[in-house]
């Protein structure tokens, strides 16, 4: 590992004046259980760090109509919440169909919205990857890609985003608090944090140097929705996904009165199905409606040699989702 | 002085087939089990392998420029200064090498991974940063494959490699094949597989003068302690390897790696002592693996479902050096009553590591394909595969035409059968769903050769009825220390607690290497054969003389019982008396056991470290364990997802000699079945030619969640051909018919076919 020293932030302003106090490749670090990895691979090789553990936005509050979700909070924690797990379970569901429960223990929500991708090259740390060093190439369409994403993908890079909570909240609408750099505090929306790889890959989020999230705001639900997140996988535990789906469902009888679809597995950011999910709205749900929301869903994927087998999977994953969140508006 | 353990006082068991906990348990679970890279001698330094990006090339030099300038870095080697190594064969090939190719050797990089220079420093941490600031650079780089079908491979016929080979031929098979009324010609293939032991490999070196000692895990401690000294160019009288504990092995600690030689040789010439702990990537291109491996399979049956004809084309991967098989042709045309017989290996040379032995090696990739050929076939036959099963079962052995020792298999079935509910299994294919999924029923056959090793142990008696038993065996997470003093305490009819046990230890006679689940069976007939000779000196004592305690009694009337001679008149005697009257305290007998058919030369290669090995066939008879495998499977109705919430195994492997750890054998080799068939591979990039996923979160294994019901039966078995004990290996049997019973019960699910392993959704969405 890359030798690094480290200094513990008390307060946000604490944070990131030390964060603009050191030279260097600094680094925020809160549960470490991405950065710790990847340093280890010398993917990430920081100067210096600046752990957040100490910050206290770890608690799950109501206020002014939504959760609001501390990014300090660890994985287990929110997990936990009662009051989410009964209005929101797609979301509590996202996070433990996640990793594994020590992982959970130690993880942060910040940081979970901010891991980095498992592509076997970027990780290797000297293959070509243009997300790695941009401009090397990128050396996942050549080489074994069964995991790699479908949907958002460029020449760039296809590497998928791994995060199970971040489907859940692309279907959730929810608002981030950032903490700038410079001290102060704004609102961006969520789906607006990641970007796609385009020919930029190495820019993965709307962040600057210095920001952190500090909050997660998501809409308490004003009328009985039905939720779930499903995910496949080859084993039963501790695997990230090769195809998952966040359904949000609200129901006027047998009728749909309103729909949100997001995926995971497939995409190279957490993925709002806006138009699949539309075409549901006044429909019941039925072969017919389900197979013309996966095909709206799945209208530009891009599969490659090894992942073709995405396409089926996530037809398969949407209808368990929208059949399930269904079920629950009961 | 080597380590001892003997039962808790508390433990009142005697003898073999009882469940009785390790005897070295608590120091395991309480940490006092110290593993090779747990010690840590003074002043010593750490190594760390600087691995190669580039698969193949020739190297110009290598950069250490930025390397060199870590704080903490005493040194680093390259192929420019590495003192001088002459490697040796490797064990496949009549050697104990893992392979021939020691890295750092030549200016060459062989493969992805392969290791380009050694830094040592003096800690962990400033070897692993150096390590990762050193740079190859290359004269020329070429293409390379870790594939059997890539264009860049060479594949040839074993016989043209090696003469003494001679495929299978008896009767027509292609005639045969050609009148049947059923057929199947098919190909299955498995991928590469890592062994990745929890603990891996490691090794310390600590020299003084010209003694060396190694502490080091290790399946073979003679092989070692000879094949060290020779390529270091040493005594073998003063290598001293200590290995009482082994973190898990499973074939890849039988052999000697490159880490090994390396570290010792570097250790000399820095003249400290350093610790070498390899890398879980490393792991993957160091040493040994189940290579890849490609069977087709033309099989025919008549109208009753008799077998009449089967021809096995057996294509393995291996590395470019080395000429290396498993060979699973020879194993699975020897299983089923056929008269037509042929098989055709080839081996199909490649840019990765040679491979070796991973449990069951021959077995896991051949019967794959022959269990899941005998489904496909019996269902053109119109036949239940287990009913199938039996019509084929043979009256002696299909290739060499000999009696079995003992062949249980029709009983493991119909005990799996009855206790599984086969009579429940789906007709047909989506034919029956439980909350979402299909399900399915699937049955396979197991088996595992008997192989009988060389082995010397030396056993002590003393006066008051205490034994000891020494022998550098190997205890590599099996057992072994408990089981040899459970069959010394059977032989000797001693209570279980008066048996010390000392083995993991070069300094100790020369034990039976832990590989081909020969290492019980082996020590059974060692450990017989030197209780009996103190048996022979107590009986003697006994009755020799007019004033003898049991005069007039003969030796067969006699018997040893808790430290008292008895004859069958009801007379007896005191041990203690009979040592007094030799003016002794200890008797000590030496125990040799060489494989069937070799003879004394047997015994004399082994204390040379040439390992031995008699199997499958030997004493006039065919001897292996039999068992089978029955497997539900629920596949998911939308994604594919494949789970398997019960998985029934039966076997017959002799006496059973510790019952709970047996079981947790059979119950491990059944786990790692589920891993092999539904998650396990070392996938390849077939454009950079390298393995990709060399670390444990992408290579993937089951976790809790996977494994649900496991059921298993011990059918018993009496086999006093096989050794005097009747013990069979139980190491590799469970986890061979895993495979094609997950692939079978998938078909009868979704009539979904896979031919290709691991079985992913990938195939089934």
């Amino acid at each position: 590992m890359h030798p690094f020293t480290i200094s513990k932030a008390k307060t946000p302003a604490e944070a990131t004046t030390q964060w603009q106090s050191n030279n260097g490749r600094t680094s925020y670090i809160a549960g470490g259980t991405t950065l710790l990895d990847l340093a280890k691979l010398h993917v990430e090789t920081p100067d210096h760090l600046v752990s957040l553990a100490a910050l206290p936005n770890r608690s799950v509050t109501e206020k002014n109509g939504y959760f609001r979700i501390g990014a300090n909070a660890t994985m287990a924690a929110v997990a936990a919440d009662e009051n989410l797990q009964t209005s929101l379970p797609v979301l509590t569901e996202s996070l433990l169909l996640a990793a594994s429960s020590q992982i959970r223990n130690m993880a942060s929500i910040g940081g979970n919205l901010l891991q980095r991708v498992r592509c076997a090259y970027f990780r290797d740390g000297h293959s070509p990857c243009n997300k790695r060093e941009p401009g090397t190439g990128c050396a996942a369409h050549k080489g074994e890609h069964r995991g790699h994403a479908i949907l958002g993908t460029s020449e760039s890079c296809f590497a998928f985003h791994p995060s199970d909570l971040c489907v859940a909240l692309a279907a959730l609408d929810a608002d981030l608090v950032i903490r700038q750099g410079n001290g102060t505090t704004a609102r961006l929306a969520f789906l607006d944090l990641h970007k796609l790889p385009g020919d930029t890959p190495h820019i993965e989020t709307s962040l600057k140097p210095g920001d952190y999230i500090e909050e997660i705001l998501i809409p308490i639900p004003k009328s009985k929705l039905g939720s779930t997140y499903q995910k496949a996988r080859d084993r039963a535990s501790y695997q990230f996904a090769l195809s998952s789906a966040a359904a949000v469902l609200e129901m006027d009888g047998d009728v749909v009165k309103s729909a949100r679809l997001a995926l995971g597995g497939v995409a190279t950011k957490p993925w709002r199905a806006t138009n699949a999910e539309q075409s549901l709205v006044g429909k019941k749900l039925t072969t017919d409606t389900l197979n013309r929301c996966a095909d709206l869903a799945l209208k530009n994927a891009q599969p490659h040699e090894h992942n073709q087998y995405k396409i089926p999977l996530t037809r398969g994953i949407i209808f368990k989702a929208l059949t399930k969140a269904a079920e629950r508006t009961a | 002085m080597s380590l001892t353990f003997k039962a808790d006082k508390s433990v009142r068991s005697q003898g073999v087939g009882k469940a009785v906990s390790r005897i070295d348990g608590n120091a395991k679970v309480t940490g006092g089990a110290t593993f090779s890279a747990d010690h840590a001698p003074a002043n010593m330094l750490w190594g760390y392998f600087a691995l190669s990006p580039v698969a193949k090339g020739a190297l110009e030099s290598v950069d250490l420029a930025l390397a060199a300038k870590v704080p903490g870095v005493i040194k680093i080697f390259t192929h420019e200064n590495l003192p001088k190594i002459t490697p040796g064969k490797p064990f496949a090939l009549g050697g104990s090498m893992a392979q021939s190719f020691v890295p750092l050797t030549e200016p060459k990089v062989h493969y992805e991974g392969q290791p380009v220079a050694y830094v040592v420093a003096d800690s962990l941490e400033a070897a692993e940063e150096a390590a990762k600031k050193v740079t190859p650079k290359f004269i020329k780089t070429e293409d390379a494959a870790v594939t059997i079908d890539s264009d860049l491979t060479e594949t040839k016929p074993l016989s043209a490699i090696n003469p003494k080979h001679e495929d299978i031929a008896i009767g027509d098979a292609a005639d045969a094949f050609g009148k049947a009324p059923h057929t199947l010609d098919v190909t299955y293939t498995t991928p590469a597989q890592h062994h990745n032991p929890i603990e891996p490999y490691a090794s310390t070196a600590e020299w003084n003068g010209d003694r060396l000692t190694l502490y080091e895990p290790s399946q073979f401690l003679v092989g070692m302690k000879f094949g060290v000294a020779e390529i270091l160019g040493i005594e073998p009288a003063n290598l001293h390897i200590r290995s009482p504990f082994v973190g898990g092995a499973f074939g890849s600690k039988a052999t000697i790696s490159a880490h090994t030689i390396i570290n010792a040789a570097v250790a000399r010439e820095l003249d400290r002592p350093v610790k070498c702990v390899i890398s879980r990537e490393l792991c993957f291109t160091l040493a040994s693996y189940r290579a890849p491996a490609k069977l087709g399979i033309k099989m025919s049956c008549d109208s009753s479902g008799k077998l009449t004809s089967l021809h096995v084309d057996d294509d393995q991967l291996t590395s470019r050096f080395d000429p290396v098989t498993m060979n699973s042709a020879d194993i699975i045309t020897n299983i089923y009553a056929c008269p037509n017989l042929s098989g055709l290996v080839k081996i199909t040379h490649a840019d990765t590591t040679t491979p070796g032995f991973m449990r069951a090696p021959a077995e896991v990739p051949g019967m794959f394909a022959l269990e899941s050929a005998m489904d496909e076939l019996a269902e053109k036959a119109g036949m239940d595969p287990i009913e199938f099963r039996k019509v084929n079962e043979p009256e002696k052995s299909p290739l060499k035409d000999l009696p079995y020792s003992s062949r249980n298999l029709v009983a493991c079935y119909d005990q799996a059968a009855e206790q599984f509910g086969w009579s429940d299994r789906p007709k047909t294919p989506k034919s029956v769903e439980k909350d979402g999924s299909w399900v399915g029923y699937g049955c396979a056959t197991a088996l595992y050769p008997v192989y009988l090793g060389a082995a010397v142990v030396n056993v002590k008696l003393d006066y008051e009825g205490n034994a000891s038993v020494f022998t550098s065996a190997h205890d590599i997470g099996t057992g072994q220390w408990t089981t040899v003093a459970q069959i010394c305490s059977e032989y000797l009819s001693l209570p279980l607690n008066q048996v010390t046990v000392s083995i993991g230890d070069s300094e100790l006679p020369p034990g039976p290497l832990a590989g081909g689940s020969a290492s019980t069976p082996s020590l059974a007939r060692a450990v017989g054969k030197a209780c009996d000779q103190i048996k022979d000196k107590l009986f003697k004592l006994a009755t020799d003389g007019k004033d003898s305690a049991l005069s007039g009694a003969s030796a067969d009337s006699l018997t040893l019982e808790n430290a008292v001679v008895k004859s069958s008149d009801g007379r007896s005697v005191p041990i203690e008396e009979l040592f007094n009257k030799a003016e002794t305290a200890v008797i000590s007998a030496l125990g040799e056991a060489s494989p069937p058919g070799m003879g004394i030369e047997g015994i004399k290669n082994h204390m040379r470290g040439k390992a031995g090995y008699a199997g499958f066939h030997f004493d006039g008879h065919c001897c292996a364990a039999w068992g089978c495998n029955l497997v539900e499977v629920h596949v998911d109705q939308f994604t594919g997802e494949v789970r398997v919430p019960r998985i029934t195994g039966a076997f017959a492997a002799g006496t059973i000699i510790n019952k709970k750890q047996g079981h947790s054998q059979l119950m491990g080799g059944m786990i790692w079945g589920i891993s092999s068939a539904l998650h396990e591979q070392t996938a390849p990039d077939t454009n950079q030619g390298k393995w990709v996923n060399k670390d444990l979160a992408e290579y993937l294994i089951p976790v809790n969640a996977d494994i649900q019901d496991l059921d298993i039966i011990m059918v018993p078995e009496e086999d006093k051909i096989v050794n005097p004990l009747g013990a069979k290996g139980i190491g590799e049997l469970a986890v061979v018919g895993v495979n094609a019973a997950i692939a079978n019960a998938v078909y009868n699910a979704t009539g979904q076919r896979v031919r290709d392993l691991p079985l992913r959704l990938d195939a089934l969405v």
